[in-house]
């Protein structure tokens, strides 16, 4: 993985009160890379992966995507432009709930790009079929299963033709043959072009999953390193420590 | 008695029925070895309250009628007085004058039937003299037609001396006490205590106490002599009575239901009406109340707050007798009149409960859907439009069907304002037929029948919204 770096973190740091979630915390994706955010709860992940579409503001920290500063204080069109440019999957993928797997997708390119409904319908039919459920477009998010849903919360989050694509415990609801379909989608996407950072304690998962693994304690990442390698021969007793509690 | 009826019939400042009437009862009792139970029944249901027995005698300054002997038995006359006409000094012409008359009086229906002698007269009816003095005091209406002595004693008491007797007495008319058709021997009883009374002096005691002059005896007694038919007789035998009951039955349902269906109509219009736009005002407010500018969401929040802690009542009396003339001086024209005034209550009582539902529909709209909205790029403005607020007023339906079930029900106190909606056509009903249970049950099938199809419509959209669940 050696293309250009899309989204990079610079010394993040976050506090919730008097308790400190991001210390320090820095990282660089390069194109088309699927990074994963491993480590104990409260280790700082979700916060981590909620500053990078400024979901949460970052106390202090610099923010860039395709090497241009993103300011943490945005707000108003350049605030949407940014979340427009990245991407993000819910764990509990909150889709909308009174709308059609078609009108979660094209909800958003319709009302804050303002793309003519068609165009949108047509990309939106597109990313369905991508992810297997061309002839589930009309039907209500209630009618589908947890699988399906999962892959309209991705079709939603892609319809903003994203750089990067930000995926939040995207495992925790699926059955085994469901999780490898998914692996098998986020590859597709990847080599499609795009650039994934996912928080995961499913290491089973990004094993083969992701490309790259950042281990998080105390809120920074702590080691860094191709997803086997860091798996297979974990440096920091910390990690150690961690694979080892994780289950052998 | 009604206790609406001063000097006859008030309360005293512990709530104790007083006045000549309240003092000729307690006499009767005591004659007749009774206990003395005054009991306050509200003018419009005082009929009914006889009839269904809740009291034994209205001793109420009720006018004898040959309609109310049709369902009553009157004693002797105990007073006799008369029905005068009051309007503003220097009014030269009754004519598109606005009347107010009390409800069921017989003054309403002397103006109903003598059309030729009230010209372009709209006839507006209250529950009581008090209420006609507030109504005349804030220009709904220009003159009344009251009982002579109680007319004068309340004009005097509001301090609005500019009112004055208008021409002579429409009619004199002599009041009696009432009775049960079946309680023969009371009303025997109670004309023999009657004239021991007035044998005695304490009637004209009683009579000085209130009215502030001695009675004209003269005119009482000789008034006794056009009422002879009031002295019971021997009845002829009920043999024709059955066989007359049950083919009227349809007949009286049929006379009734050309009111009962006027009353029914008015009801579901302003129901609707209410329901619309309270739909509007009360999104409107719950959104404010949870905006994050602190000044308007307290301003909301107070609103609210306001008028969920006022009866309806009350807020139907401030629309019409503040809001509706305040508007109505302003422009200079009746632009409120009752409907407006009721519709005006309505919807500011059922904007502040719609807006409790529709901001307890958001806040049960999971914070994720935020995130998610927010995640693409949608601002808090769009968010709410496009994706909180349809899922927070679908949570809502049941809420808001809630609502509208109370409103229906809420309107039957808008004849409070003279307004002639369901409840209050049903009591006319009753007073016109002396019936008092039939047309309360036709009311309540008709409201039965409304609340149910509203009812069965929200649950339908319910059903509809609830999309294609597996």
């Amino acid at each position: 993985m050696t293309g250009p770096v899309v989204l990079e973190a610079r010394g993040l740091q976050k506090r919730f009160g008097d308790t400190p979630v991001l210390q320090d915390f820095s990282l660089a994706v390069p194109e088309r890379q699927i990074v994963a955010l491993i480590g104990k709860s409260g280790a700082g992940k979700s916060t981590a992966l909620r500053c990078l579409n400024l979901l949460e503001r970052p106390d202090a920290g610099t923010l860039l995507v395709d090497g241009q500063t993103v300011p943490t204080t945005l707000t108003g069109k350049a605030l949407s432009a940014h979340r427009a440019n990245v991407g993000m999957v819910f764990q509990h993928l909150h889709l909308f709930g009174h709308l059609s797997a078609l009108d979660n997708i094209v909800e958003a390119p319709v009302h804050v790009l303002g793309q003519p409904r068609a165009e949108a319908e047509a990309r939106a039919r597109d990313l369905l079929a991508q992810v297997g459920l061309q002839d589930r477009a009309g039907a209500r998010v209630q009618a589908l299963s947890g699988g399906q849903r999962q892959r309209v919360a991705i079709a939603r989050a892609l319809c903003m033709a994203p750089r990067v694509l930000l995926l939040d415990e995207v495992t925790s609801a699926l059955d085994v043959e469901n999780i490898a379909d998914l692996q098998a989608l986020l590859h597709e996407l990847s080599d499609a072009g795009t650039t994934m950072v996912m928080v995961t304690h499913d290491l089973a998962f990004v094993r083969d999953g992701a490309h790259r693994i950042c281990f998080m304690d105390g809120g920074a990442i702590i080691e860094d390193g191709p997803a086997h390698q860091l798996l297979d021969a974990p440096q920091s007793e910390r990690l150690q420590a961690f694979l080892g509690a994780a289950g052998r | 008695m009604s206790g609406a009826f001063q000097p006859f019939s008030t309360t005293d400042d512990q709530g104790r029925l007083v006045g000549f009437d309240a003092d000729i009862a307690t006499e009767l009792a005591r004659r007749l070895d009774r206990p003395a139970e005054l009991v306050q029944v509200d003018w419009a249901g005082i009929q009914a309250a006889l009839q269904l027995g809740k009291v034994d005698l209205i001793c109420g300054s009720m006018a004898i009628t040959d309609e109310r002997q049709e369902t009553m038995q009157f004693s002797l006359p105990y007073y006799v007085s008369g029905a005068q006409v009051f309007a503003r000094r220097g009014t030269a012409s009754l004519d598109g004058a606005r009347l107010g008359v009390t409800e069921d009086s017989t003054y309403a229906t002397y103006v109903h039937e003598h059309p030729a002698d009230f010209p372009g007269v709209e006839i507006l009816r209250y529950g009581s003299e008090a209420e006609i003095i507030a109504a005349l005091g804030t220009d709904k209406v220009d003159a009344f037609v009251s009982d002579r002595i109680v007319g004068g004693f309340y004009i005097h008491k509001a301090g609005t001396d500019d009112i004055e007797a208008q021409g002579d007495l429409l009619y004199r008319e002599a009041c009696g006490i009432a009775a049960r058709k079946s309680d023969t021997a009371l009303v025997e009883a109670v004309n023999r205590a009657l004239l021991d009374m007035i044998q005695d002096g304490t009637y004209a005691q009683i009579y000085r106490r209130w009215v502030g002059s001695p009675p004209a005896l003269d005119v009482l007694l000789s008034s006794w002599s056009d009422h002879v038919g009031l002295l019971p007789q021997a009845r002829p035998a009920a043999d024709a009575a059955p066989e007359k009951a049950a083919p009227q039955f349809a007949d009286r349902v049929g006379q009734m239901l050309p009111l009962l269906v006027e009353g029914a109509g008015w009801t579901l219009l302003l129901s609707l009406l209410t329901a619309l736009l309270s739909l509007v005002t009360g999104t409107f407010i719950g959104l404010l109340s949870i905006s994050r500018r602190a000044a308007l969401a307290r301003l909301a929040q107070l609103y609210v707050w306001l008028v969920r802690g006022t009866p309806l009542l009350v807020q139907l009396f401030i629309a019409y007798f503040a809001v509706a003339t305040f508007f109505n001086r302003l422009f200079g024209a009746e632009v409120m009149g009752p409907f407006g005034a009721a519709l005006f209550a309505l919807v500011a009582n059922t904007t502040a409960y719609n807006a409790e539902t529709v901001r307890g529909g958001i806040l049960a709209v999971d914070d994720g859907q935020w995130d998610a909205a927010a995640a693409l790029g949608m601002s808090r403005g769009l968010t709410l439009r496009r994706i909180i607020l349809p899922q927070a007023l679908r949570a809502a339906l049941p809420s808001f069907g809630n609502n509208l079930v109370v409103l229906v029900k809420d309107t039957s106190l808008v004849g409070a304002i003279t307004l002639i909606e369901l409840s209050y056509a049903a009591r006319n009903v009753v007073f016109q037929t002396g019936q008092a249970l039939l047309p309360f049950l036709l009311a309540a099938a008709f409201y039965v029948v409304i609340i149910g199809t509203l009812s069965l419509a929200v649950s339908r959209l319910e059903r509809r919204t609830d999309g294609d669940s597996p």
